[in-house]
């Protein structure tokens, strides 16, 4: 195995990984300012969902960039390319935008998600306001999955 | 109220499910147009009937005499206090709101002692001690149920009063023990907010104690001796203003955040001869640096802010029912009246 396919599978891992983590500790932070709610008021539980369920959506996108990398260096067609270490490297550092990005836009989401379950408790009327406040923090993480995308389509295996 | 929002504001993500609850229950707190429903409602039963029309379940009242409504209004305390305790991650805020039952006992039993009753206000049984062993300290000398600081704190105001001959200067006694009790608890805790709290409630306590020692004329030199420490205001400016004319007090508080408080405290009773508006002032004035609460999402401030809230709901309730029962106007139960937290 080349040390360019080692550097590759270094970046799918952390698009995976540190997106995903983020998207964990985002939706554990929302999910237990949203039961504090629904232990008061059960009936709040579809709201809650939506705006749980928001920070999770950056580790889709490490996981998309994941993907997208072990298609391009051919693990999927069990044969994986011959890289060189320039070319392992520019697919580690396309990688990086979404891992780092994804990673802390997701915490961020979280708790403003946490915020919004607060709007929502006192006015549920308000939910599509509540919605588009953590959904703002959301642009930055599909900036990032962008910035990844054509990064790693501007590598030539 | 927003100064008070700094680098660790907001931070502490523990207290996320205690702020998504508190988040609902902030629903059922009395906003300023319940309260005015009930004061200019034509008698007491049409005034607490408000709140239940206003969904307010909780406080549901079955019978109109002193007695079953104060006992309503302490069960909503208590369910208060185990809220708190039940939804804090820590237990420290349950056992450092429950001194404040506990001192007020003692300062009920202290006073019932002094002046030969067996009983003068009801005692609540909210807080960290319980009721027989502080009832058989104060009137039987039995320390074995209560902690030695506590025994202290009843010795040196019997011996206050003793030396005073005052049942106020007993009570301020009392005070400075509750504080020395809540201070060495914070240490252990160290929150910055807590600790802010604390320091505003005895700088504003320390000026209405001086304003009343003016008023009563004691002696500059018993000052000292009276006023609480621990608070962000010296006891020594208070003590160095304290033969100044009380209408010029203000001035020297000019930059303070009391301004006002002092300001309109001192203006009032000098036109009215009441304090009634200082302490109104030092109510609103606390709640209002509680409000930080509503905005905080990850944060003891919240849990705090609540607790304040209900209990300040209940004192309005009292000020209201008491109002009402003593055939008191519109316009004087108003007076009373507190500010609300939402």
């Amino acid at each position: 195995m080349s040390d360019g396919i080692i550097l590759a599978y270094l970046g799918a891992a952390l698009a995976i990984g540190l997106a995903g983590s983020g998207s964990a500790i985002g939706v554990g932070i929302a999910g237990t300012t949203g039961t504090g709610l629904m232990t008061e008021d059960p009936s709040k539980f579809g709201l809650v969902l939506i705006l749980q369920a928001i920070p999770g959506t950056q580790g889709i996108y490490g996981l998309l960039v994941g993907f997208l990398v072990l298609t391009k260096i051919g693990v999927f067609a069990g044969s994986p390319a011959s890289l060189t270490v320039k070319q392992g490297l520019m697919i580690l550092y396309a990688c990086l935008p979404i891992a780092i990005a994804g990673f802390f836009s997701a915490i961020y989401q979280g708790k403003t998600s946490a915020g919004s379950i607060g709007l929502i408790a006192r006015r549920p009327e308000e939910v599509g306001k509540a919605v588009v406040m953590p959904a703002m923090v959301e642009t930055y993480a599909v900036l990032a999955l962008l910035s990844s995308i054509l990064m790693l389509n501007g590598v030539e295996v | 109220m927003l100064k008070n929002i700094n680098e660790s504001t907001n931070t502490l993500e523990e207290y996320g499910y205690a702020c998504g609850r508190i988040r609902d229950l902030e629903k059922y707190l009395l906003n300023k147009e319940i309260i005015h429903k009930m004061i200019e409602s034509q008698d007491l039963e049409k005034s607490l009937r408000v709140l239940a029309e206003n969904n307010l379940s909780e406080y549901s009242f079955e019978k109109l005499d002193s007695s079953s409504i104060d006992q309503v209004l302490v069960n909503i305390s208590k369910r208060n206090l185990n809220l708190i305790s039940e939804i804090s991650p820590y237990p420290y805020l349950f056992q450092l709101f429950s001194w404040k039952h506990d001192f007020h006992n003692i300062k009920v039993l202290l006073k019932a002692k002094m002046l030969g009753k067996k009983e003068l206000f009801p005692l609540y049984d909210l807080g960290n001690l319980s009721l027989n062993g502080l009832h058989a300290a104060v009137f039987e000398g039995k320390y074995q149920l209560i902690p030695i600081k506590i025994k202290r704190f009843i010795k040196q105001a019997e011996e206050g009063y003793l030396k005073y001959d005052s049942l106020q200067l007993m009570e301020v006694s009392i005070d400075k023990g509750y504080y020395e009790t809540i201070f060495e608890q914070l240490e252990d805790i160290n929150q910055d907010f807590l600790f802010y709290y604390y320091k505003t409630e005895v700088d504003l306590l320390n000026l209405i104690i001086t304003c009343r020692c003016k008023i009563r004329e004691i002696h500059k030199s018993k000052l000292a001796e009276i006023l609480i420490k621990y608070g962000q205001l010296s006891t020594q400016k208070l003590i160095d203003i304290y033969d100044n004319p009380l209408h010029s007090w203000s001035n020297n508080f000019q930059k303070s955040d009391y301004f006002m408080v002092i300001e309109q405290g001192i203006k009032h009773w000098i036109e009215k001869n009441s304090l009634l508006k200082f302490e109104q002032m030092i109510d609103n004035y606390l709640l209002n640096l509680l409000k930080i609460g509503k905005y905080t999402t990850f944060g003891l401030e919240c849990v705090i802010g609540y607790y304040y809230a209900k209990e300040n709901d209940l004192k309005n309730i009292r000020i209201i029912i008491n109002g009402k029962k003593n055939s008191l106007s519109d316009i004087m139960i108003k007076k009373y009246i507190r500010d609300t937290y939402v």
